[in-house]
């Protein structure tokens, strides 16, 4: 049985598994997700964003001006810095820098959060209003 | 849609839910890729029961393999159960609405209906299984977006779980294709 399943190259046992509708259906799907990930890409740039720690406001930003800011979370001060209309945080001590590691954040509804230190940051747009909405664990 | 008649048939609905019960179990406890993200290799044999005995056999197959897999691992009726229930149906779903579209005459058990090639214009078990791993995901996402998470933020996850379904969805199918093909078909 092992020899029947790989005695023909791969290729040909592509080929001969799959109809042409199949190839159409593969072709198409991938085409579709390209499409669906360019339109979460092209996201408006939001021009605010909302820092909380353990889940209460602390502060709303504008992504309008460079600039630095430090939040005492529950590892030592976390600093986030505003560059170009850009977010990041950078954690001085924390167990996996996950925060770190995200980078620059930009575009309407994303997420930087440093969690061992409570930080959370989303960027909102214009149009939002600046009620964070939590979801169910959280509360 | 052929019936489940002969005792033989019923034999490899059982042997087909047993194998998805185990690899569903053995898929659990891979490391590395979290609770959230499987290969899915687990309903590579609902597709094989699917295009080898018919609609009915498949979601039999399936619904066995999550009740079953879920009591084992003590997760019945948790988050996790509501979890793999939503991607199980959504895939059933899927297959449903694919049925006329479906060339199973490769495959069936008994040979109801012979030839050497698939059909060139209709669905071979990659295009189903490319698919109904779509389906599964998005079905997911959207019961852990209205019973679990409430956040609408799940959703910029949506393009990472729609690439990985693409690519598992393909290699299942050419896993169920390579299984079906090696299998006895009265042909």
């Amino acid at each position: 049985m092992a020899r029947r399943l790989f005695s023909k190259s791969l290729y040909y046992s592509l080929h001969e598994a799959t109809s042409y509708l199949d190839r159409l259906t593969i072709l198409l799907c991938f085409m579709a997700i390209i499409g669906i990930t360019a339109t979460f890409m092209l996201q408006p740039h939001g021009n605010q964003a909302v820092v909380t720690l353990d889940n209460n406001l602390i502060n709303t930003i504008s992504l309008e001006k460079d600039a630095h800011y430090y939040v005492n979370g529950h590892l030592g001060p976390v600093r986030v810095e505003v560059k170009n209309q850009q977010i990041r945080i950078v954690e001085y001590d924390s167990p996996r820098m996950i925060g770190t590691r995200t980078g620059w954040v930009q575009h309407n509804g994303a997420i930087t959060a440093c969690l061992p230190c409570g930080v959370v940051i989303r960027v909102l747009g214009n149009q939002e209003d600046n009620s964070v909405n939590y979801d169910s664990i959280a509360r | 849609m052929s019936r489940i008649r002969q005792p033989r048939q019923v034999l490899w609905i059982a042997y087909l839910a047993a194998a998805a019960t185990g690899t569903h179990m053995l898929e659990t406890g891979l490391p590395g890729f979290g609770p959230w993200i499987k290969p899915g290799l687990a309903n590579t044999f609902s597709l094989i029961a699917l295009f080898r005995l018919g609609y009915a056999a498949a979601v039999v197959v399936t619904v066995v393999r999550i009740l079953v897999s879920s009591l084992v691992l003590g997760t019945l009726f948790s988050p996790t159960f509501m979890m793999s229930f939503a991607g199980g149906s959504g895939a059933l779903l899927m297959m449903a609405l694919l049925l006329p579209l479906m060339d199973r005459s490769q495959f069936t058990m008994n040979g109801e209906v012979c030839s050497q090639a698939l059909n060139k214009w209709l669905l071979g078990p990659v295009g189903v299984s490319l698919l109904a791993s779509i389906a599964h995901i998005v079905m997911q996402l959207v019961v852990a977006w209205l019973l679990l998470i409430g956040h609408s933020g799940i959703f910029f996850a949506l393009p990472w779980f729609l690439f990985g379904s693409w690519l598992t969805g393909i290699i299942n199918g050419l896993l169920a294709y390579m299984i079906l093909k090696n299998l006895p078909t009265g042909c």
